[in-house]
């Protein structure tokens, strides 16, 4: 991977850059030592490192809007950076930019129960939405594994998933409204508390937008009740595939679990080392099932699911009576990725999703790849949504294992692609993906996808050099784009 | 003006048809089954540009179905009701549960309006439910957005730009649609007679319950029940046409029956006393058969017929804030309502255009859509309460929402009125226009498709 490179003009105006940010921000809030910035110099992919100029943290919308403007004037490049956990590199950091942090944002403004939604700022953490209304029996639906450190905000950019999608959809689905500062600093009010917005759907397009479009000010998401009862199958089998089978007989039975995640062999012996959540070690394979709902509908479907889970060739099921022995079921599985630390250095996380039915084909070439590029793959999947999570291990000390591991995960991901598949399913492309865009889309796709880009951020100063493997001039794209109201058919009917 | 019918039965027949119009300085009517033709501005009517209507109900046929994978791929001029047959087969369906408004409806007509019916609040709308399209733009050009996995964050959600731009954008040549299973059975809790406030007390107690209800409706007295299937809610509602206040739980048959049981009994004794809902009401259970029906009849909307002359409005707002916009609706004329989705979606019908809606629907938060109006409707105009909509005169206009030629006879009628009378959807912000503007002008520079069906300038 070859880092977004610095302009020499940009750089130069460092001086300028900072006293600008220094006139409509207090000094608290703008860092520029070199210590200050150490922290913003990586996200949740720390193979791609680089130190921003200067780092703002604003503490509301019309200080975001001020330094965006001035950054508008300066022509500087400015990245959004809600908690750094993103898994894609979407939130590195420009040599030569601004990175706007937005953990101070981090108040819930509001909390309403009969419309059943909270506004909160960008800057709260997922898991902190829900604690704020689960004693009302309520909670936020998508729950990525860095629920508790991650911004809601960043959620909304990356368009981010958990283990519980394909029952209750990604964060687009769980939204009602946003504000967010556009990159010459206006403040747009979309979508609202309402279930549908009037116009284009903008809300759907900012979001999962990874920071190119917007910087996100404020977000309404919309709450759910607690579903009554929550219990978890774990089975086990003798090879991955069986347990494949065994999802896409769970869904052929018309039943969408809250959760199924399969977990391979390295997989399970490494978390069990880590978690000790009594994972049977030496299984080939376990599958996760957690049918989640009201009581009598999850009473009703706990045998049918055993009895499919048999038939797929199980040769040991567990079932939860309890919340206690849910959270054990699950917690081997949740500690899945701190765990690999244990049995390796660094490990290289891979987010493409297939179409179910390709999971055997997909896992033979992941064995073969294994074997090519002599690194070893722990295999983690969200099943009941074919997003695989291959874990790549490596070690960064020794000279060729980083760039071994990208090629790999690069040919894994064409794979995915190959078969029907897309590159990626909740991490978002980010800097780490973004040369293999033109794997998956055409140009006219792409230029599509660019002429979106523009229609917001004509100036291009929006998280540059992330998602296009290169992104063209809007005056290139061949549009007309509309300043300050002035309509573009000067001659047509104004009817 | 010359205005052609032009076969878009094929990829290349679109794309064909929108470089011809590109080339000639024309623009395209973009027209499947057409029983969402009048949602929106009438596209020739309102421009004296030459406006040919490009069919697209000959690019039918299912491409792909997976069942086991959850997607159907299909052109989106195949219609509904065979496709919704399909899924039935397989014990699946669109959980959406796109209204039809006529028997030609198609999948692409549903997908582009981003109509969806009572199910909507928990289940997604169609926006939701559209995983990837193939498209001719208005510039002529064949773009693919989304994938053929219900899991994808690879670059911009395009899907989401296709649903509910109305064929302004793009023309849609295959949409990859997520299907879910269908439950195995349904019941229906009827409450009668309450008043459209207590009714929607009530629907928002029961959203809060964790009995998953999937339709919240209130028909205010006077809806229309007759048609098969309907027998047992009309007799709910019987003898005088009174309100029924409507609650839906899915699920296996056991689970269905006593989770509405237990509607019953926590709404009925109040549920959450903070809400308020008043005590009483009737009670009715309908059984499988019988909410599906009614269900069905709450989606098509037959409760609240419109009749010549008359035009139907959808209102989408906060959930609590859906009674009180009725009422003002009321004020400002409306004949007929019903609420759906737990009070969040207004259905009210006018007659005539009537003029402040849009001031109403800013007003209460949200926004309003002319859906239909009736043959006679675009000549005839409405003068009663229009006043009362534009006192405070929130309606924030712009340049360009003069429109169409019709008069307001409102005798406080005030220019602010009449310049918004005609304007089938509520205008946006500046900062959204100016968003929306853009978009449009990157997929469709020449306003080829269906130029003023959404917007003036859109």
């Amino acid at each position: 991977m070859i880092l977004p490179q610095p302009e020499p003009a940009r750089l130069a105006k460092r001086e300028a850059v900072i006293s600008a940010l220094l006139g409509v921000l207090p000094a608290e809030c703008v860092l520029h030592t070199e210590e200050a910035l150490t922290p913003y110099e990586c996200d949740g992919v720390p193979a791609y490192r680089q130190k921003p100029m200067a780092v703002v943290h604003p503490r509301d919308t019309s200080e975001v809007s001020r330094a965006m403007k001035a950054m508008h004037e300066l022509e500087i490049p400015v990245v959004p950076w809600g908690a750094g956990t993103g898994l894609s590199g979407g939130a590195l950091s420009l040599a030569d930019g601004v990175t706007f942090a937005m953990s101070r944002m981090n108040r819930i403004l509001e909390v309403d129960l009969d419309n059943r939604l909270a506004v909160v700022q960008p800057g709260v953490t997922n898991l902190a939405i829900t604690q704020r209304v689960q004693h009302e029996g309520f909670y936020y639906a998508p729950d990525p594994s860095s629920q508790i450190a991650c911004s809601i905000g960043g959620n909304v950019a990356e368009n981010s998933g958990g283990v519980h999608c394909l029952k209750y959809g990604v964060t687009t689905n769980n939204l009602l409204g946003l504000e967010v500062v556009l990159s010459d600093g206006e403040v747009v009010r979309v979508g609202g508390r309402g279930y549908d917005d009037g116009g284009f759907d903008l809300l759907g397009v900012l979001t999962g937008s990874e920071g190119l479009l917007a910087i996100i000010t404020e977000v309404t998401v919309r709450l759910l009740p607690k579903p009554e009862v929550a219990r978890a199958l774990l089975a086990v089998f003798d090879e991955v595939e069986g347990a494949g089978q065994a999802v896409a007989d769970v869904i052929a039975a018309g039943m969408i679990p809250g959760g199924m995640e399969i977990m391979d062999k390295l997989a399970i012996e490494a978390t069990e080392q880590y978690a000790k959540s009594g994972y049977p070690v030496g299984a080939e394979a376990i599958l996760l099932v957690e049918l989640d709902g009201t009581a009598s509908e999850v009473e009703h479907q706990i045998p049918a699911a055993e009895e499919i889970l048999k038939n797929a060739g199980a040769t040991e099921i567990r079932i939860s009576n309890s919340e206690e022995e849910r959270l054990r079921l699950w917690a081997g599985r949740k500690a899945a990725f701190p765990a690999m630390g244990r049995i390796s250095p660094d490990y290289y996380c891979m987010d493409g999703t297939i179409p179910r039915a390709a999971l055997p084909k997909m896992l033979a070439l992941i064995r073969g790849l294994s074997e090519k590029y002599g690194l070893r793959v722990a295999n983690v999947f969200h099943a009941g949504d074919g997003n695989l999570h291959p874990l790549l291990l490596y070690d960064s000390n020794v000279p060729g294992e980083l760039e071994k591991a990208e090629e790999m995960g690069a040919e894994i991901l064409k794979a995915c692609v190959d078969v029907g598949g897309v590159l990626t399913g909740e991490h978002g492309v980010g800097t780490e993906k973004r040369d293999l865009m033109s794997y998956q889309f055409g140009e006219n796709d792409l230029n599509a996808m660019q002429r979106v880009k523009c229609s917001f951020d004509d100036s291009q100063l929006l998280n540059p050099g992330k998602m296009f493997p290169q992104l063209h001039r809007c005056a290139e794209l061949g549009r007309m784009h509309i300043h300050g109201g002035k309509i573009p058919f000067p001659d047509i009917e104004r009817f | 003006m010359s205005e052609a019918t032009l076969a878009g039965d094929s990829l290349e027949a679109v794309q064909e048809h929108i470089v011809a119009a590109l080339e000639k300085g024309e623009a395209l009517e973009v027209v499947a089954g057409g029983s969402k033709r009048s949602y929106g501005r009438d596209v020739r009517a309102a421009s004296k540009q030459v406006i040919s209507v490009l069919d697209v109900s000959g690019l039918t046929g299912i491409v792909d179905y997976q069942p086991n994978e959850l997607i159907l791929v299909a052109r989106p001029g195949t219609p509904l009701a065979g496709l919704e047959a399909t899924l039935a087969d397989q014990g699946q369906q669109f959980a959406f549960e796109p209204p039809h408004f006529g028997e030609a409806a198609t999948l692409g007509g549903a997908l582009a309006c981003n109509l969806s019916g009572p199910r909507r609040f928990k289940a997604g709308a169609a926006r939701d439910h559209l995983l990837g399209f193939q498209a001719v733009t208005g510039r002529g050009e064949v773009v693919r957005g989304g994938g053929r996995v219900v899991k994808n964050v690879t670059g911009y959600d395009l899907s989401k730009l296709m649903c509910g731009s109305f064929g302004t954008l793009a023309v849609m040549t295959e949409v990859v649609v997520k299907v879910l299973p269908r439950a195995e059975s349904e019941r229906t809790v009827l409450f009668a007679g309450l008043s459209d406030a207590h009714g929607a007390a009530r629907l928002i107690a029961a959203s809060r319950t964790p009995h998953e209800p999937s339709g919240l409706a209130h028909l205010p007295s006077g809806a229309v029940l007759d048609g098969p299937g309907l027998e047992a809610a009309a007799a709910a509602a019987s003898p005088n046409g009174a309100a029924l206040t409507a609650m839906r739980v899915e699920g296996p048959a056991a689970s269905a029956q006593a989770r509405a049981e237990l509607l019953v009994k926590e709404i009925q004794g109040g549920g959450n006393g903070a809400s308020g809902p008043a005590h009483g009401g009737a009670v009715t259970i309908l059984e499988e058969g019988d909410s599906r029906a009614f269900w069905a009849a709450v989606r098509e909307l037959t409760p609240l017929p419109v009749k010549e002359g008359e035009t139907l409005w959808r209102f989408s707002v906060a959930p609590t804030a859906g009674v009180a916009l009725g009422e003002s609706l009321r004020g400002a004329g409306a004949l007929r309502l019903t609420y759906d989705w737990g009070g969040a979606l207004v259905w009210a019908v006018f007659p005539g255009h009537p003029a402040g809606v849009h001031a109403l629907a800013s007003r209460a938060g949200g926004h309003a859509q002319r859906v239909r109006q009736g043959p006679t409707a675009a000549l005839k105009t409405t003068g009663d309460g229009t006043g009362k909509a534009t006192v405070d005169g929130t309606e924030t206009s712009t340049e360009n929402s003069t429109e169409d030629d019709t008069v307001v006879n409102s005798a406080e009628g005030t220019a602010e009125a009449s310049k918004n009378a005609g304007a089938p959807f509520t205008e946006l912000s500046p900062g959204q226009h100016r968003l929306n503007l853009n978009l449009k002008l990157a997929f469709d520079p020449a306003r080829v498709l269906n130029p003023g069906r959404m917007y003036a300038d859109i």
